[in-house]
């Protein structure tokens, strides 16, 4: 997991503390959010012209549609603000960070103590 | 304008009036602003494609060409069918809007974003549960 921060065109979420993301090597995007979370951002009004949407594919082979709106990424402990995007579908209520955002960082994945170390 | 008629609960109205009351006054017209308001928020919260979605991606696919060639690189967001602001950074984006707007679009130009995402093992739409046996 990663404690984040997401701006977006109304402001900070959660503000002033961390939301935490799990990281997901299996999503190949920048960062899946749920349906809910893209509302409560208003991403609405930061959302990338359709013909740039992606088709998701999930491992069962369900394809949808997602909605891409760009937003910044900020992980606090890390000092960083990554610009990027983040998608919804309908339906769904997971959020995940994906390869793409890893291209940023380098992380090291601490098993025995569960942690995510950012370097 | 226009009346729009349905029927709702008594408990959802009494407190729907009440909080209209306290925000716009104890005028004749703060019901009318109160539905107003409220209906706009619905809509922009759950219509798939607003009329200001398509006036948006209708005005993009317009000035895809021209966007393109003035401002590679840069951060462009289309608001009510025009471009409404350009800029180096993302953060340049989100200033609050002028006027009401419900939609806008925002993205760098030019950038290659993937088209096919893979979702990973834990995205489904919904709980499928245990597999039978």
């Amino acid at each position: 997991m990663v404690g984040v921060n997401l701006i977006g065109p109304r402001g900070t979420f959660p503000g002033k503390d961390e939301l935490l993301v799990r990281l997901d090597t299996g999503y190949d995007g920048f960062l899946l959010i749920s349906e809910e979370l893209y509302k409560k951002l208003r991403l609405r009004l930061s959302e990338m012209p359709r013909e740039l949407w992606a088709t998701g594919r999930s491992v069962a082979g369900e394809l949808f549609i997602l909605r891409r709106a760009s937003l910044i990424v900020q992980v606090p402990k890390a000092k960083l603000s990554l610009e990027g995007y983040g998608e919804t579908f309908k339906g769904n209520d997971e959020d995940l960070l994906g390869l793409k955002f890893l291209e940023a960082l380098r992380i090291t994945l601490d098993g025995p103590r569960k942690m995510t170390s950012l370097l | 304008m226009v009346v729009v008629k349905g029927f709702v609960s008594e408990v959802l109205e009494e407190s729907f009036r009440r909080k209209a009351m306290e925000k716009y006054g104890y005028s004749k017209g703060a019901i009318s602003k109160a539905l107003e308001k409220a209906i706009e928020l619905w809509l922009e919260l759950e219509t798939d494609g607003t009329e200001e979605e398509r006036v948006n991606n209708e005005a993009y696919a317009k000035l895809k060409d021209e966007i393109l060639h003035s401002y590679t690189g840069k951060y462009v967001a289309i608001a009510k069918g025009k471009i409404v602001a350009s800029g180096g950074s993302l953060a340049e984006m989100f200033v609050t809007p002028k006027g009401k707007v419900s939609h806008r679009l925002v993205f760098k130009v030019g950038e290659q974003l993937p088209r096919r995402v893979h979702l990973g093992w834990r995205v489904s739409r919904e709980e499928t549960g245990r597999t039978s046996k």
